[in-house]
């Protein structure tokens, strides 16, 4: 090869590398980005400190910077993701096998786990909220002319609770699916980490005026209820960790299980989870939000009330970062619920300081879709005011399962706060989750989460400690 | 800081490439060299640049009053003094806790002590400074008297963390002559564009596809296709990453004018256990060659001591890859299965096909890899036990059978790696041309998945 060629592509290879290292140093970010895709926070700009620097900490930190904040970091993950896709055979149902919980394998000449041959019956158990769950259907047509329907006056029954004790409780509880006889464990959740959770639901509880609520509910995600969905034989998909939580927390705290409600409704081939997003769909979120709002005395929109339209197809999370082509062949459809009543959505941008967003972001990216509600998990503070006739405010603590709940809530609230943990600001937001909850006046507190942030993870721990 | 990272690869490496280029002078560039070598150690933990330099610094004074005494007794003391104080300085890292826990454990106690954390790369500056210090005790080379000079050659961040272990000889002239042509620079960078590759699209995807199946110990246990599946994978984990580090650290020797020896020469196609350790990390297994067996006697000895030379190399060599009883078991097995191939090969003839020799010998070196992959003995012998079909866990999983249609042309690309077709095949004069078009496609690949490594996909992904 000639001399002059050499030295081109030297010069290539070396400077593309040197200018990489430029536009990093110039472009990236410094501050530390939350990452949807990943749930987490992208490494920020280390520190140079002489303990950090001594002890090597600063350059590992330095390099997961610097791969954290490539320039369009995203864009590349993405590729890579398609790229590997490409070169693998494995189908969802593949997918699927794997996720399931290897330690208990469906197959029926596999005996249960010993630990759990006192599983419960058949069919799931009642969802421990005082109210009944309503089972509406979805209507195949859009409604023509929705009916606005102002909330009736609300009675809320505040139970009186027993005093709990731990050991009324297995060590052990969590979600799981029956099929064919056989029950499987899909999530598995400690009995001290699930009381725990409770003691952030009950100082949300104690700040409330008379006749306030709190209302939980923690959503697995879809990829285990797909395996039921897709598992042969299908019996029930249920959770048993609510009695727990309820049991703990203060009188005025009222417990949804999601994991039963929208079993039920798998178990009736209703469609309520997405299969290439990790979300609920709006129909599944409705079903929940029903429940919810009866529990405490509201009368929920009735579904065919919401104004809809519908996008397809819809490719999820999952695809996003593993487009298998059996996804593509089994694209979502994506409804887009909104209040039939006049409403603002507002963003809190500064202290005192507002500004509009559109309820449903048209313009969200394709590859992240199902954040067209809300514009995506956002902070440091977001309001709807509708005009539906309602006199109260509730506070939606949420991660991004809540997206498609809170614009539900404005047939029974003036105005829903929407908070994520994640992203809270307390100087940009005005003050602790604390005192917004004086200042605005909130009544009702609605917990609602994915799995992924119930609780072994930071995110209740983190809107505890926001509370001030 | 190592080479496959955007750290080195954005900042570092242009950096040196470019003011080295800049100086004319050898002295420049060599000063340009130390100082960048001395931060790249230092980037990764600066406090143990003193003990790379109290190494460096004794085997220079030790090798310079080698050339100034006359006395052989005197001569052996100041060897066994630099060899003996680095060797302790080592092996106070290195082995203080296993030694430890190990004496524990022998009366009836549990786990006393944590390991110290290990300076970097010190089993291969250790084992450099001593060679230094013997080859100049043996005339084979002479003393360097610049200190600098004598610390440029333990330092060179090419070869410093990870090999392959330079002997001074080989690099004592280029060190105060040497020169780098367009051709060699060149060159040398293909080569490191092809570790890269082989460390970030090879290794560090056979090490994602592992982490998905489930290990020996755990709760479940391991089929016997998952256990194959992944000590094969293992297999060519350990090979693209090592051998990958080798090429980029070679290829960036030659960048600057140094000729470093090959560590690697398609050791998955060896026909034997033997050849196999000539073709797997060379410089190593010349090390104890030369500075462990022939000193003890190597084999021209009574058939007892024989065995104690290989068992006593096998079990250091097992010993120099890890404080831990697998990696003694390691070298353990090898130094038995290396005894019983030549007891073979002198009491049994028999025609045996080569491509059955290479299939045999590549069984072996997975179950010899399943010691070595596990930190703990009893958890790789379960791993050997369930390749046997004896743990119980069926023939096959459904991580193995994902792992495996996820992987499969990763695997067949790795295997493909393996094999020294690519060499014929690079000289033909069509395949040279467009040979920057295939380096230049590598090099953004790795770079892209380099700068992916830290997708963290959440709990839907994890397995």
């Amino acid at each position: 090869m000639r001399k002059a060629a050499q030295i081109i592509c030297l010069l290539l290879w070396l400077g593309s590398a040197a200018a990489a290292g430029v536009y990093m140093a110039v472009f990236a970010e410094r501050g530390g980005v939350f990452s949807e895709q990943e749930n987490r926070l992208l490494a920020p700009m280390p520190q140079a400190l002489p303990g950090t620097v001594g002890s090597g900490a600063y350059m590992d930190d330095m390099e997961l910077y610097l791969q954290d904040s490539f320039p369009r970091r995203a864009a590349v993950v993405r590729f890579i993701q398609a790229l590997r896709d490409r070169t693998g055979f494995a189908s969802y149902a593949d997918y699927l096998a794997v996720a399931r919980p290897v330690s208990d394998p469906l197959t029926s000449d596999y005996p249960p786990l010993p630990s759990e041959s006192n599983v419960p019956p058949p069919s799931p158990p009642p969802s421990p909220s005082p109210s009944p769950s309503p089972s509406p259907s979805p209507p195949r047509e859009p409604s023509a002319s929705p009916s606005p329907s102002p909330e009736p006056g609300r009675q809320v029954i505040i139970p009186e609770k027993p005093a709990p004790r731990a050991e009324d409780f297995p060590s052990v509880m969590g979600v799981y699916m029956q099929t064919g006889g056989h029950t499987s464990t899909l999530q598995r959740y400690g009995r001290d980490a699930v009381i725990s959770l409770t003691e952030t639901l009950n100082r949300y509880a104690d700040l409330l005026p008379e006749g306030g609520t709190v209302s939980f509910t923690m959503t697995p995600q879809s990829v285990y209820a797909n395996l039921f969905v897709n598992a042969k034989n299908r019996e029930a998909f249920y959770s048993d960790f609510e009695q727990c939580v309820y049991a703990f927390s203060r009188d005025n705290v009222f417990v949804t299980s999601s994991a039963n409600i929208l079993g039920e409704a798998m178990t009736r081939e209703e469609y309520v989870y997405f299969r290439t997003d990790m979300h609920w769909t709006p129909y599944g979120t409705y079903l929940v939000y029903s429940d919810m709002v009866s529990a405490i005395g509201h009368t929920p929109t009735p579904y065919e009330d919401f104004v809809k339209t519908e996008e397809s197809p819809f490719l999820g999370t999952y695809y996003r970062d593993k487009p298998t082509s059996y996804m593509r062949e089994n694209a979502d459809v994506l409804e887009l619920l909104k209040p039939a009543f006049p409403h603002e959505f507002l963003r809190v941008t500064a202290p005192g300081q507002t500004k509009a967003v559109p309820l449903l972001n048209e313009k969200a990216r394709a590859n992240d879709r199902y954040t067209v509600y809300l514009g995506g998990p956002a902070g440091p503070w977001s309001i709807l005011q509708s005009e539906s006739g309602a006199e109260d405010s509730c506070l939606v603590i949420t991660d991004s399962f809540g997206l498609a709940f809170v614009p539900m809530l404005a047939g029974q609230y003036r105005q829903t706060h929407y908070c994520d943990p994640r992203y809270f600001n307390a100087a940009a937001a005005g003050g602790s989750v604390a005192e917004l909850i004086e200042l605005y006046g909130i009544k009702d507190v609605f917990v609602v989460l994915g799995d992924l942030h119930s609780f072994n993870s930071d995110f209740m721990r983190t809107a505890g400690a926001q509370l001030g | 800081m190592v080479f496959s990272s955007l750290t080195f690869l954005c900042f570092f490496l242009p950096s040196v490439i470019v003011l080295h280029t800049a100086f004319r002078s050898l002295r420049a560039r060599n000063a340009v060299l130390l100082v960048f070598s001395l931060v790249f150690y230092a980037w990764g933990e600066p406090i143990w640049l003193l003990g790379m330099l109290f190494t460096t610094g004794l085997n220079y004074a030790c090798a310079l009053l080698l050339t100034r005494i006359a006395s052989p007794r005197k001569r052996r003391f100041a060897l066994f003094l630099a060899v003996a104080a680095s060797l302790a300085f080592l092996v106070y890292f290195k082995y203080t806790a296993f030694a430890v826990n190990s004496l524990s454990a022998l009366i009836g106690g549990g786990r006393v002590m944590e390991p110290l954390r290990l300076p970097l790369g010190i089993s291969f500056y250790t084992f450099q400074a001593i060679t230094y210090t013997a080859d100049v005790y043996k005339g084979k080379c002479r003393a360097q008297s610049n200190p600098l000079l004598a610390l440029l050659y333990i330092a060179c961040f090419p070869q410093m963390i990870a090999g392959p272990i330079v002997r001074y000889a080989d690099v004592a002239e280029k060190l105060t002559n040497r020169a780098v042509s367009a051709d060699d620079a060149y060159r040398g960078f293909c080569r490191l564009i092809v570790g890269l590759s082989k460390k970030v699209l090879i290794a560090n995807l056979c090490a994602e596809a592992i982490a998905a199946l489930p290990a020996s110990g755990g709760e479940q246990a391991l089929s016997v296709a998952g256990s194959w599946l992944l000590m094969l994978l293992f297999a060519f984990q350990i090979y693209f990453d090592f051998s990958g580090y080798s090429d980029m650290g070679i290829g960036m020797g030659r960048m600057f004018g140094f000729k470093y020896p090959e560590n690697f020469n398609y050791p998955y196609i060896s026909a034997s256990v033997t050849e196999f350790w000539r073709r797997w990390h060379m410089s190593l297994g010349a090390f104890f060659r030369d500075y462990v067996y022939i000193p003890l006697g190597g084999n021209r000895v009574p058939a007892r001591r024989w065995v104690f030379n290989v068992m006593a190399v096998w079990l250091l060599t097992g010993l120099w890859h890890g404080a831990s009883w697998n990696f003694v078991a390691w070298g353990a097995y090898y130094g038995l299965l290396l005894m019983a191939e030549r007891f073979a090969a002198r009491h049994i003839r028999l025609p045996v096909p080569k491509p059955l020799r290479v299939a045999v010998t590549m069984v072996f070196v997975l179950f010899g890899w399943a010691l070595f992959y596990y930190e703990s003995l009893p958890a790789g012998v379960g791993h050997i036990a369930a390749m046997l079909g004896l743990s119980g866990g069926g023939f096959a999983d459904p991580a193995a059978v994902y792992v495996l249609k996820e992987n499969a042309l990763l695997m067949c690309a790795a295997a493909l790696c393996c094999l020294p077709w690519a060499k014929p095949l690079a000289r033909a004069r069509a395949v040279s041309c467009l040979r920057p078009v295939f380096m230049s496609l590598l090099f953004a690949l790795s770079f892209l998945f380099l700068v992916g490594q830290s997708f963290n996909p959440f709990l839907y992904f994890r397995f």
